[in-house]
């Protein structure tokens, strides 16, 4: 038995998850061949060359998180570089693209740029998806006043109070989604 | 012909993004090591420490301290323990939540719990992972459909045209409110399923689990009847632990009397399987050695490049 605890050594890697991903390398051959398959794809669409880069620039901040499993602050920070790039690519069609004519139609895209802002970061920078804090109930707390005042003012003309009780049950909704949680 | 301000605006985003994770998100917490480190080297065996101790120890103030204590709760590194009003160091590997860290140690009799985490086989479950993409690409294809004109969707919307909502907002309103119920319903099914079937590994106590819902620890393999322990991973595991957030696998334990007991998609399955083998031959000493980089990282603290020791602390 001695003989077998002096062999029985490991090592344990600075990130835990290390063991169970591709190689660094592997990882980041994926990620480039996917990111020019989606850039070949979307070449062929009928769509606008604006449109095409804001797609690659979408698609890859979807996959990024999927396919870059290495911890360190260069991937978190260009993981941070890719939200930035889509949240801006996907305001400026939006804006140029759509037509907003009344305040209901722009109640509904602050709606949408809210969720897709905030599930779209913690889908990019894991930790602000588990990590809760006080800034992180400061900023759940305006953004669902925002999401509440901005779907009362959709769902009015069902009346006030149903308008009230359904966007209180969706703010409900809203804040669970968004409230960090530990994966585990 | 495009716009050059599209271009323009989306390399300064990108660079903005950059800037601002590099030099505001990562600052550095040097007093959050020196905490931490503190408390390895001194407190993984003893594990209870008072906050006015600790605070002369480390020559800090106890508002500072207990500002830290709590950020450290919350990544579970310590835990509060009111019996005994005082902290308590959490091994590194023990992914319990303080409820059901503070059952494992009344139960287990005050041991040393080395690994604690919940079986977690819903995670490769086709239906918990087939309702999520229903709710979330449902609308996704309304509106794809829309956009290139696939099909005429107008007539099942015409409620829209009175309240002058435009077609094309009103699905991107969808398909935000699928993202939010995909993402409660992804919260809702975790927080169902924590709690239940825990497995903790004591270093006196052995192997303790959950046989059945609100079970106590009714489950029990001690240390000496662990005849061997085995690490098995499926396809559909694998394909989890490449792509997804926290690796799983099943961990097979053979005990004296022919007895096997599976433990399901186990969080961090290698180390446990570790765990169970140091157990077994009674060699705790890698725990030591290695507690400050698994705490670490527990606590979201990663390398600036990816050497093991300059890190910077995540915020």
């Amino acid at each position: 038995m001695s003989a077998e605890i002096e062999e029985f050594k490991f090592e344990i890697m600075e990130d835990l998850t290390r063991p169970y991903r591709f190689s660094l390398k592997a990882q980041v051959a994926y990620f480039i061949l996917i990111v020019l398959g989606v850039t070949l794809g979307v070449s062929y669409l009928p769509l606008s060359l604006e449109l095409k880069i804001a797609s690659v620039i979408f698609v890859t901040a979807l996959i990024y998180p999927f396919i870059i499993k290495v911890v360190n602050v260069i991937v978190e920070s260009v993981g941070m570089a890719l939200y930035a790039g889509a949240m801006f690519a996907l305001m400026y069609l939006l804006i140029n693209y759509l037509t907003l004519n009344n305040i209901r139609n722009v109640a509904l895209l602050v709606i949408f740029l809210e969720v897709i802002g905030i599930e779209m970061l913690h889908h990019v920078v894991e930790r602000f998806r588990i990590e809760r804090g006080g800034k992180t109930y400061l900023i759940t707390g305006i953004l669902s006043v925002i999401f509440f005042i901005a779907s009362l003012y959709v769902f009015l003309p069902i009346g006030i109070l149903y308008a009230a009780l359904l966007s209180a049950v969706l703010t409900i909704v809203f804040v669970y989604a968004i409230l960090p949680e530990r994966p585990f | 012909m495009m716009d050059i301000f599209f271009i323009l605006g989306l390399v300064i985003a990108m660079i903005v993004g950059f800037v601002i994770s590099w030099y505001l998100i990562n600052r550095p917490d040097e007093i959050f090591e020196r905490i931490l480190k503190h408390l390895i080297e001194k407190y993984l065996d003893e594990r209870y420490f008072a906050v006015k101790r600790l605070a002369e120890e480390l020559n800090i103030t106890e508002e500072t301290l207990k500002k830290y204590l709590k950020k450290m709760e919350v990544y579970r590194i310590v835990t509060f323990v009111p019996e005994k009003n005082s902290y308590a160091l959490v091994d590194p590997l023990v992914f319990l939540t303080p409820r059901d860290y503070a059952r494992a140690l009344r139960i287990t009799k005050d041991d040393n719990i080395i690994y604690g985490a919940y079986q977690a086989p819903y995670r490769t479950n086709p239906i918990y992972i087939g309702v999520q993409l229903v709710i979330l690409f449902t609308p996704i294809i309304l509106f794809v459909i829309h956009i290139f004109n696939l099909a005429n969707l107008e007539p099942y919307f015409s409620f829209l045209k009175p309240l002058g909502i435009d077609l094309t907002i009103f699905l991107l309103f969808l398909i935000a409110i699928g993202m939010i119920l995909a993402d409660a319903f992804n919260n809702l099914y975790k927080a169902y399923m924590r709690e239940r079937y825990s497995v903790v590994v004591g270093a006196k106590s052995g192997i303790s689990y959950d046989v059945s819902y609100a079970d106590e620890f009714s489950g029990r393999i001690r240390r000496g009847e662990i005849q061997s322990v085995d690490l098995d991973m499926n396809f559909w595991q694998k394909l989890h632990n490449y792509f997804g957030e926290i690796p799983i696998g099943n961990i097979r334990i053979r005990a004296r009397g022919g007895r096997e007991v599976v433990f399901r998609s186990m969080p961090f399955p290698r180390e446990l399987f570790y765990v169970i083998r140091s157990i077994q031959l009674g060699n705790l000493a890698w725990r030591k050695r290695n507690a400050r980089v698994i705490s670490m990282w527990k606590a979201g603290v990663v390398p600036i490049i990816g050497g093991p020791r300059v890190t910077r602390r995540r915020r």
